[in-house]
């Protein structure tokens, strides 16, 4: 993970916010994220920038890199934007990685996905698309890859032994496609529609952090 | 008394075609999908949410216990500690702003679920980090706002406030996850 004013043009670079917001403190000003079994504390410009790392606010479809995140934090004013960015990288608290490349396995061995929210299945209209969400609430919806990882993935010690698990059980039944048997391809999808679980807060990326 | 408490993370209802009716509703139980099948065992598993009513089928409530999907809790400091080594809890939504109290709301920035009393939000936000629910009243005893100094005053805490965790939809009940999945039914098959 490098510093965000590093000049990589690669336009295929995601910036993924990494933790579960426990929300407003009950004094100050900050916000504390669950980093693990670490709480850590994030004032409003940090805030914004972690947020902003869940997905394009615009609802863009382009790949959400750093280089959104800074345009988008212009937009919003929010001061100082690119040296709190690496301060957040330099906290643990965003990732950047390029699927497909090193950085993304890096990311994937060093967090898991954990679900926060229920399944709420497939219909009988639209039996590939499954949802997630509480019983009164539909956060995102997701392919049954993309809804398998949901929900096994944070059984898994790591994002990517998830996805070596979820390509071993594939291939054992008899799954030939490679995004789906090949563990790397399959981390490559898997980030491609990673914000839309991080951005409705059905999922988020956490780090080990259980105590023992 | 003995309370029911529903287990595992619900998946929803899994349709196997286009037109065709739900198979199953799927909940994950640890390794293991035991699922529901039909809308008597769906909602009698929603329902399992504290001491028993007259509407369940004590049948059906024991193949829910058998198969892991409901725990079955004596409210005796023996029958809290056998079902904490068993069963760990996992958290929904995120925090976002305090309450009066000193507590938390959770849920979603722009939907909450619950306003959690302090002591609930120290179940919510810390309980999960514990390989079982055991670990977690020990961690947490003199060290959160849960009331009570040692072990068995937090875990009969913990015990009390989970039907109404449940029921709020800001945690699930799971086994713990120590131990490696069985071949047969391991990772992902939804179906």
């Amino acid at each position: 993970m490098s510093s965000a004013d590093d000049d990589r043009p690669d336009a295929a670079e995601l910036v993924l916010p990494i933790g579960q917001c426990l929300g407003l403190g009950p004094h100050d000003p900050v916000v504390e994220v669950r980093l693990g079994a670490a709480v850590e504390e994030l004032g409003p410009e940090e805030f914004a920038l972690w947020s902003m790392a869940h997905s394009d606010p615009a609802g863009g479809q382009d790949p959400w890199g750093p280089a959104g995140l800074l345009a988008a934090a212009g937009r919003a004013e929010v001061e100082g934007a690119a040296g709190h960015v690496d301060a957040l990288l330099e906290r643990g608290l965003l990732a950047r990685a390029v699927p497909g490349t090193p950085s993304a396995r890096a990311l994937a061995d060093a967090v898991r996905l954990l679900p926060l929210t229920a399944g709420r299945g497939n219909t009988h209209v639209s039996p590939q698309v499954y949802g997630m969400g509480r019983s009164d609430l539909l956060l995102a919806v997701g392919s049954s890859t993309t809804y398998d990882l949901f929900q096994w993935a944070h059984m898994e010690t790591s994002l990517w032994r998830a996805c070596e698990a979820s390509a071993a059980v594939a291939a054992r039944v008899g799954v030939t496609d490679p995004g789906l048997v090949d563990p790397a391809e399959l981390l490559t999808g898997i980030l491609g529609g990673m914000h839309a679980l991080l951005g409705t807060n059905a999922a988020c990326l956490d780090t080990w952090g259980v105590l023992p | 008394m003995t309370l029911l408490l529903r287990v595992g993370h619900a998946l929803g209802p899994f349709h196997p075609a286009v037109g065709a009716f739900a198979r199953h509703h799927v909940v994950r139980v640890g390794w293991e999908n035991p699922n529901l099948t039909g809308e008597v065992e769906r909602a009698t598993w929603e329902l399992a949410l504290g001491h028993p009513t007259e509407d369940l089928d004590p049948a059906l409530v024991d193949d829910l216990v058998r198969r892991r999907l409901v725990a079955r809790v004596e409210e005796t400091p023996e029958g809290r500690r056998a079902f904490a080594r068993a069963h760990r809890v996992q958290p929904f939504g995120v925090g976002t702003v305090p309450t009066d109290d000193g507590g938390r709301v959770v849920g979603t920035w722009t939907r909450p679920a619950a306003a959690l009393d302090p002591e609930a939000f120290d179940i919510w936000a810390w309980a999960h980090l514990f390989p079982d629910l055991a670990a977690a009243a020990a961690g947490l005893a003199g060290a959160s706002a849960v009331a009570g100094d040692d072990p068995d005053a937090v875990l009969d805490r913990l015990v009390a406030r989970l039907p109404e965790l449940l029921a709020a939809e800001v945690l699930y009940l799971d086994v713990p996850r120590d131990g490696t999945p069985d071949d047969a039914t391991s990772g992902p098959h939804p179906s």
